[in-house]
């Protein structure tokens, strides 16, 4: 029964290429054009990809929120050394003087923080060090562009030399050197781990694990959290992307609805032939399944083409990644939502009863 | 009226379609006009801030016990750094036009000789100011619409004991749109051009010289309130030494930006802007095209019938080709005219909805005619492929059929 619904659908899509070719060729290039945008939004409206594309260190990083402000042990920085440990930040909660309380931070107080790194970068992309000499030991800060340039910032009561202002940093974070941080003895609220590889799940599990058993009395945001959170918010992505795909393939349905109309005189035979209903409207499916499937397939390879030569450069972030889960993914959605919005077009097709079909054609 | 019902008739057929897509052709016009407008605005003020004056300048922003004291700009001029030319900084003062509360734009000589914002009458370096007698003002907006340069104008102002006075002006000048005025009251670490700018159409220029006038006079009550940043030229025969003791001196008291670098921030921002907002309105200016092809294809090839007998009654070939033009072009360009009237009357819209937001987009001529052009080249586009169907279907072979 299926062998013979698939080639009475194919034998359709061929008679009505001969017969509308050109309306065939315009319904064709309309699905894969909306099936080309589907994939650039897929990508561009996704938290996740995005993230990847600018190795955002929100999947490489481990954050520890401590309950009580702690003083942090030699031993703590080294605690996940085995997994390739690009750089571990600690934070203290920084008390600043009045006078340097700008009206752009004047929302940030109590939120001040005073950081410092092991490894001395403030970020996994930036490949300069923060402090020009690892392991610098004076009491220098460094701090966000918006601030003064005096040469002293005094932070909890102590005096630090301000060594440099830096576009990009956040105005609430003042960066000062790791000797620095311990020989004032400051407690720790944070501690931040970044890993040089994105981490797999297996190696998620472990580290939350020696971190859970290293600091029992923390909150753990690890990738997980991040990746759950990212994912939250793709949903609104694919929403609007499937929105937009419905929108774009509509008038692609209107040139369908005229060859369903055209192919109503062998709907009629088939009818008159013994067919029932149900096995017609089974046949029209699978022809526009496999016409959307089709476009949706020369699209994916299309794009996957010519990723590099083009759809790259057009993109909102360069080098989003595309795996063959995501052009799966994105086949099965674009699959569903087409075959979706045929529904309504055969439907309303298939109100005409055989009777109706019968006489129209005088059959 | 024949004409109009076959007009009409085109549709009738695939009426549902055609709505459809007038529809999102309307969207995608109107999200890609937004676009524009809002590039033009930036790309508008970047070619304002650097054709200006201040070629060699910094922007400072003071922070600390400075902007505490608000009296960072003397406590810089006490410095007397041979480096430093002079200092560009706004202010404005409140006055009521009409009942309409306007800011009074304060120009220093600075602003006056790097700047010249009129598109009718002078600028105010253009003449000598009047030592006594109304003040010079150059204005903006729908406001003075019927006002012409040269006519005479009351302002008000409130003096000491808050009773309102009158202030006689005269119009030297008038910048029509796009008005955007200096104003250096944001502060970021990614400052551009279009920062420090404010939408014209609300203030009323006038010069230093002026506003201490009116203060003398008591017609304003308090002096104008100064922007928070302001912008420092340099001499142009200073040393590097003597221009880099006054950078030290800025960056111990707050932030600066060069000029080199603010153009830069713009010029991302331009980027910036292409690529992440230019991508939903061109898609979808390019599925609407499409789709415009595509019914009109559908459209045409069920007309065929009715176009036979349009033959058969004497219409010609040409007037056929006339009436598919009609029909798709007509469509087209209603769903561009529906837009340009948004561009024609976006300021009584903005006046209307009053959201700030709405001022920082320029809707000038030239988005009319990109509508247009994207009109023209969609109707090319979908008339094409139907004009070669009427083309292959001759009269002759129609009957046959």
């Amino acid at each position: 029964m299926g062998t013979k619904l698939f080639s009475l659908a194919l034998l359709r899509i061929w008679g009505q290429l001969r017969k509308h070719k050109l309306i065939m060729v315009l319904f064709f290039l309309g699905i894969l054009l909306s099936n080309l945008i589907f994939l650039y939004f897929y990508g561009n409206f996704s938290n996740s990809k995005i993230n990847q594309a600018s190795r955002g260190a929100s999947y490489k990083s481990f954050l520890l929120e401590f309950n009580e402000p702690t003083e942090v042990d030699e031993a703590a920085y080294h605690c996940l050394d085995e997994f390739g440990v690009a750089d571990v930040m600690v934070a203290a909660k920084a008390e600043i003087e009045e006078a340097m309380i700008l009206p752009e931070t004047k929302s940030e107080v109590g939120r001040f923080q005073v950081r410092a790194y092991l490894y001395n970068r403030w970020n996994l992309e930036n490949t300069l060090p923060l402090f020009e000499q690892e392991g610098e030991t004076g009491d220098l800060l460094i701090c966000s562009k918006i601030y003064p340039a005096k040469s002293v910032f005094r932070i909890n009561g102590i005096d630090f030399q301000i060594k440099d202002k830096l576009d990009n940093l956040h105005t609430s974070y003042f960066y000062i050197p790791l000797p620095a941080f311990r020989a004032h003895g400051f407690l720790a609220t944070e501690m931040q781990y970044f890993v040089s590889q994105t981490p797999t799940k297996e190696e998620i599990k472990s580290i939350e694990a020696i971190l859970e058993a290293k600091f029992p009395h923390t909150t753990i945001i690890s990738p997980t959290y991040n990746y759950a959170l990212d994912r939250k918010r793709d949903m609104v992505g694919t929403v609007q992307n499937s929105i937009f795909y419905l929108l774009s393939i509509l008038s692609s349905f209107f040139l369908f609805s005229y060859l369903l109309e055209e192919g109503a005189y062998e709907n009629a035979i088939f009818l008159v032939a013994g067919a029932r209903k149900g096995t017609v409207f089974a046949v029209l499916f699978l022809e526009i399944m496999l016409l959307c499937g089709f476009s949706a397939v020369c699209a994916s390879l299309l794009h996957q083409g010519f990723y590099t030569a083009f759809f790259d450069k057009i993109n909102a972030v360069p080098n989003i990644p595309y795996y063959f889960v995501d052009y799966l993914l994105a086949f099965l959605l674009s699959f569903f939502l087409a075959c979706l919005a045929a529904l309504p077009f055969l439907l309303h097709y298939c109100r005409k009863t055989g009777m109706q079909l019968k006489n129209k054609y005088q059959i | 009226m024949k004409h109009v019902l076959l007009f009409l008739e085109f549709y009738r057929k695939t009426i549902v379609a055609f709505l459809f897509l007038f529809v999102f052709m309307i969207c995608s016009i109107f999200f890609f006009n937004q676009f524009i407008s809002r590039l033009q605005y930036i790309t508008y003020t970047t070619q304002l801030f650097e054709r200006s004056g201040l070629q060699d300048s910094v922007l400072f922003m003071p922070s600390g016990s400075m902007l505490e004291d608000n009296d960072s700009q003397e406590a810089l001029e006490r410095q007397n750094f041979p480096a430093v030319r002079d200092i560009l900084r706004p202010a404005s003062f409140f006055v009521t036009f009409q009942g309409v509360h306007y800011n009074g734009d304060v120009c220093d000589a600075t602003y006056v000789d790097s700047f010249r914002l009129v598109d009718e009458g002078q600028w105010f370096d253009e003449r000598e100011a009047p030592k006594d007698g109304p003040i010079e003002v150059v204005v903006s907006g729908e406001s003075f619409g019927q006002f012409q340069v040269g006519d005479s104008i009351i302002l008000n102002g409130w003096s000491a004991d808050k009773s309102r006075t009158e202030i006689e002006a005269v119009i030297i000048g008038k910048k029509n749109r796009p008005s955007y005025f200096l104003s250096c009251n944001q502060s970021s670490d990614m400052l551009t051009a279009a920062d420090n700018f404010s939408f014209g159409h609300t203030s009323i220029l006038i010069t230093e010289a002026s506003a201490n006038r009116l203060l003398q006079e008591g017609k304003i009550r308090i002096p104008p309130t100064r922007d928070v940043n302001y912008f420092i030229r340099f001499q142009e025969f200073a040393s590097e030494g003597e221009r880099a003791q006054v950078l030290a001196y800025l960056e111990e008291n707050g932030s600066l930006f060069t000029r080199e670098q603010l153009l830069e921030n713009s010029y991302a921002q331009i980027w910036r802007t292409i690529r992440l907002s230019l991508p939903v309105p061109f898609l979808m200016m390019l599925i609407s095209t499409f789709s415009m092809l595509s019914i009109s294809v559908l459209a045409i090839t069920r007309k065929l019938k009715d176009i036979k007998f349009y033959y058969l009654c004497g219409c010609s070939k040409k007037r056929s080709y006339l009436l598919v033009l009609c029909a798709i072009g007509g469509l087209v360009f209603l769903a561009g005219g529906v837009n340009i009237l948004y561009v024609i009357f976006y300021t009584d819209i903005t006046n209307l909805i009053q959201d700030v937001s709405m001022l920082y987009f320029i809707m000038t001529d030239s988005n009319i005619y990109t509508i247009l052009l994207y009109c023209l080249v969609t109707t090319v586009l979908s008339v094409s492929i139907p004009f070669g169907i009427l083309r292959k279907a001759s009269p002759i072979e129609l009957y046959k059929r």
